[in-house]
């Protein structure tokens, strides 16, 4: 793997169209996060220190005074426990950078810088500057809609009316399409989807990545690799 | 009216876990010299898992419409091989199925 300024730049325009649909729910947060009574200062060093959408969107819902600043920041880190997973499988992919190109790249890791980057190692891509370039264009987005948002201050925008919602479920379908090895994935994958179905309907927040993942893949092994 | 001080500090907090999350897993496992290999194996299974997971209750609890959109994207996602494509193709063909096609 190279880490590169080329490589950054490739990796930020393909995060273009994916910044996007971020777009979109950017300026839904920052119009939350304003009726919550935060200004664009506090949204735009949320959005810029944090840069984890589920995370501040339940912050949102739990932002009342006196502020329940311990509880927010818990529940901040269940529902992005989902990176520590997402972290473990980059090692062998950032292989080769340095200790701060690595902590630099894992600063933007989000669900889909990291599943578009993962497609392309996974494909043989060589460009170890993905996973930021990609993240840091997301960054931009969401902290530049997050202020417009806050600016606006109110409105009724849906982004699942435009069908934006799906536009995210498009891009996992597909990202999804590029990792299949193949066979040996189908008992696995069909695991994990029921396991997230199963967990997204009994448990709240975002456990259900988390278990239908290691269902899947410790199925994947007891099944093919014993 | 939430005092400043509180407010940053909340955010504060928040970066520093979410960050924490990001580093920990890349963190213990690039220490780890040497896994067992059940656990490596199953790192492997980790990415495809996850975008699964990630994927099937957005469809499931989108009903009829997200599964035929979601159907219609796998198609697209084989023929294309092209992420603004089947972006767009499952944008068009969600509005479309929400506006037009009433489903029970």
């Amino acid at each position: 793997m190279d880490f590169s300024l080329q490589g950054f730049i490739k990796g930020f325009k393909a995060g273009l169209p994916i910044a996007f649909g971020v777009a979109s729910y950017g300026l839904v947060f920052g119009i939350l996060s304003k009726q919550a009574g935060l200004d664009i200062f506090h949204a735009l060093f949320m959005s810029t220190f944090v840069f984890a959408g589920a995370s501040q969107f339940v912050a949102m819902d739990i932002w009342i005074t006196p502020l329940p600043v311990l509880t927010i920041i818990i529940t901040t880190f269940v529902v992005n426990m989902r990176h520590i997973l997402m972290g473990a499988v980059l090692v062998e992919k950032l292989n080769g950078l340095t200790r701060f190109q690595q902590y630099f790249s894992l600063f933007f890791l989000v669900d889909e810088s990291w599943a578009y980057s993962i497609n392309k190692w996974e494909n043989g891509n060589k460009n170890g500057a993905l996973l930021a370039g990609t993240g840091a264009c997301l960054f931009i987005s969401w902290a530049l809609s997050t202020a417009a948002g806050s600016i606006l201050g109110s409105g009724n925008l849906d982004p699942a009316k435009w069908g934006i919602d799906f536009a995210f479920t498009a891009i996992f379908i597909f990202l999804a399409t590029g990792l299949w090895q193949g066979k040996k994935d189908l008992i696995p994958w069909v695991v994990a989807a029921i396991v997230a179905i199963i967990v997204s309907q009994t448990f709240p927040g975002k456990w259900y990545i988390l278990s239908g993942s290691i269902a899947g893949s410790l199925t994947g092994v007891l099944i093919h690799d014993k | 009216m939430t005092n400043n001080i509180d407010i940053y500090l909340t955010i504060f907090g928040m970066g520093i876990v979410t960050y924490l999350t990001r580093i920990s897993g890349f963190y213990i496992s690039d220490k780890i010299s040497s896994m067992p290999p059940w656990l490596e194996q199953a790192l492997k299974y980790i990415p495809g898992t996850i975008i699964v997971s990630i994927i099937a209750p957005q469809i499931i609890s989108g009903g009829v419409n997200t599964m035929i959109a979601g159907l219609i994207c796998i198609g697209a996602a084989l023929l294309f091989k092209n992420l603004v494509a089947v972006m767009v193709t499952g944008v068009v063909t969600i509005s479309i199925l929400r506006n037009f096609i009433i489903l029970i």
